[in-house]
């Protein structure tokens, strides 16, 4: 369980990257979502130890802060950028020299992904095209069964059809043991995969809840007339697309996309209202 | 216990420390086959041209040579780095500090120095001493005592010192910005050995006799009296360097514990 308990954390310079922020991730495929620079990336690096956060208690990992980088924590964690430079030539390389430090690591589970994305291992790094290099890396860290798996941007530079790869890929390797947060704007590339939401705005945490929990209270509808119960309504292609809370009795998918421009119009402390409503 | 519940706990594990520099090993391959081919070459190659008019020329140069690959040898670090994953490499910051001092304090010295002066040793047995080269060491070992040989291995640290502290402590165009550095130090180091120097010659009365007796230049006893007046001050000297190599590696291995990305 990752716990943030009033995590702030401001750059040289005064700029405050995360402010008072207070949740509990738990096991599962967590979206993170929120304008540039909200604090995606940062919130990210913390958990993963890169960056320290003060008071060490501010995030935890099973109650350990993960600022304290011990090697019982950094095994369990690793994090995926949008920009990781390979540190060798080939992807056996790194198994050699790398994978060793991480117990929970998977060859098979590797041969398998690299398999997917047409590779072997051998290949050299720094023949592949930045895509290439992501899918690398994504098959590589899946392999390696952190308990918590961070990936920031992971679709990013992939092609359509990798795209699929990596949604079946997180599917099928993801356990139910594990964390992986994944920090996306293209929500609905891996939209069917998400079992909690987190959601960022201007440093400040807005929502962290579990999917179902956010159908629960609230139903995603498109309709050819405005709904008047709507907390948030847009018009598009001739069809309204409304939040409105729900009774128990409506069963919709989320809609991401809708939920995020939502937290970032005026009507956002209604949605969060909605939310934070006591279900009877 | 076994060698896995030592990777196993957050203890201090020399099993992890070794498989840190397995990490680090593809970046410091080439380092560990070049360093050792070089300073044997220039090994050689001195051996061979001590004798002749070209030492005068490129003696100095190539000695440089080989104190260059000391000086900035921690920039292997930077081979196709990733600080990230460094960071989150399971292991304790003590642990990855204790292979990049050891490594840089210890292998790098050693694989620039030793090939180099055993090849001297080898072809000393087989081949008979060129005479200048015999004349210069028979000088070297009168002037020379435990001080002169620490204040040597002190003044050499330094840039190597500050070589690694910036590679360590950059996030961005570390090797470089090290060997800059590295090269930085150096000239103030000679900075202030020339004031030290300038200082000495006329505080302990040589420029005087010099100016008197210009060919006393050329005895070897003035050597000895050169050295002997040097060295209370290269003595503090050598002190001061040693504090600063000192704080360089304390604040290399702080970062280990300390760095953010």
């Amino acid at each position: 369980m990752i716990t943030l308990d009033h995590l702030t954390y401001n750059y040289r310079g005064g700029h405050t990257a995360l402010s008072d922020i207070s949740a509990e991730i738990p096991t599962g495929i967590h979206l993170l979502m929120g304008e540039n620079g909200a604090g995606k990336t940062t919130l990210l690096h913390i958990i993963a130890g890169l960056r320290i956060a003060k008071p060490d208690t501010a995030c935890t990992i099973d109650a350990v802060p993960a600022s304290m980088r011990m090697p019982s924590i950094l095994r369990r964690t690793f994090l995926v950028t949008d920009d990781m430079a390979f540190p060798y030539t080939t992807i056996n390389e790194m198994v050699r020299r790398h994978a060793c430090f991480y117990p929970g690591f998977d060859e098979h589970m590797l041969r398998d992904n690299l398999a997917q994305f047409e590779m072997t291992g051998h290949e050299p790094i720094s023949r592949f095209s930045l895509g290439n290099r992501k899918k690398a890396f994504l098959a590589y860290a899946l392999s390696l069964r952190t308990d918590i798996l961070l990936l920031d941007e992971p679709a990013n530079g992939l092609d359509i059809n990798a795209k699929t790869i990596l949604l079946k890929m997180l599917s099928r390797c993801v356990s139910e043991e594990q964390t992986v947060i994944i920090s996306t704007h293209t929500v609905w590339d891996l939209q069917n995969l998400f079992e909690g939401v987190i959601v960022l705005r201007g440093s400040h945490l807005l929502i962290s809840m579990p999917v179902w929990n956010v159908t629960r209270r609230l139903a995603f509808i498109s309709d050819t007339t405005p709904r008047p119960d709507a907390l948030y309504m847009t018009q598009s292609f001739g069809k309204f697309h409304s939040i409105v809370p729900n009774d128990g009795t409506l069963s919709t998918d989320i809609d991401y996309t809708m939920l995020y421009n939502a937290l970032h119009s005026p009507e956002k402390d209604k949605i969060i209202n909605a939310l934070n409503t006591t279900q009877r | 216990m076994n060698s896995t519940a030592t990777i196993n706990t957050d203890n201090f594990s020399w099993e992890r420390t070794m498989m840190v520099a397995r990490y680090y090993y593809p970046a410091l391959r080439l380092q560990l086959m070049l360093y050792p081919a070089v300073s044997a070459a220039v090994g050689i190659v001195t051996f061979f041209m001590f004798n002749s008019p070209i030492w005068t020329i490129f003696g100095g140069l190539l000695t440089f040579v080989l104190q260059l690959m000391l000086y900035i040898a921690p920039i292997a670090f930077t081979i196709r780095s990733n600080r990230a994953i460094e960071t989150m490499l399971p292991a304790k910051w003590q642990e990855k500090a204790t292979f990049i001092l050891l490594y840089t304090f210890i292998v790098i010295p050693i694989l620039v120095y030793v090939p180099k002066y055993l090849c001297h040793t080898l072809l000393s047995t087989f081949i008979t001493g060129n005479s200048l080269m015999l004349e210069i060491n028979k000088i070297s070992n009168e002037i020379s005592s435990f001080y002169t040989y620490f204040i040597n291995i002190v003044q050499e640290l330094v840039p190597l010192a500050t070589c690694l502290f910036v590679v360590v402590w950059r996030n961005s165009n570390r090797a470089l910005l090290g060997s800059v550095w590295a090269i930085v130090s150096l000239v103030v180091m000679a900075i202030i050995g020339g004031i030290i120097g300038f200082f000495m010659v006329f505080r302990s009365g040589v420029a005087n006799d010099i100016l008197m007796h210009p060919e006393m230049a050329e005895t070897p006893n003035f050597a000895i009296r050169i050295a002997d007046s040097l060295y209370p001050y290269m003595l503090v000297f050598g002190l001061v360097c040693l504090i600063y190599v000192g704080l360089m590696i304390y604040f290399t291995a702080r970062r280990f514990k300390t760095a953010q990305f």
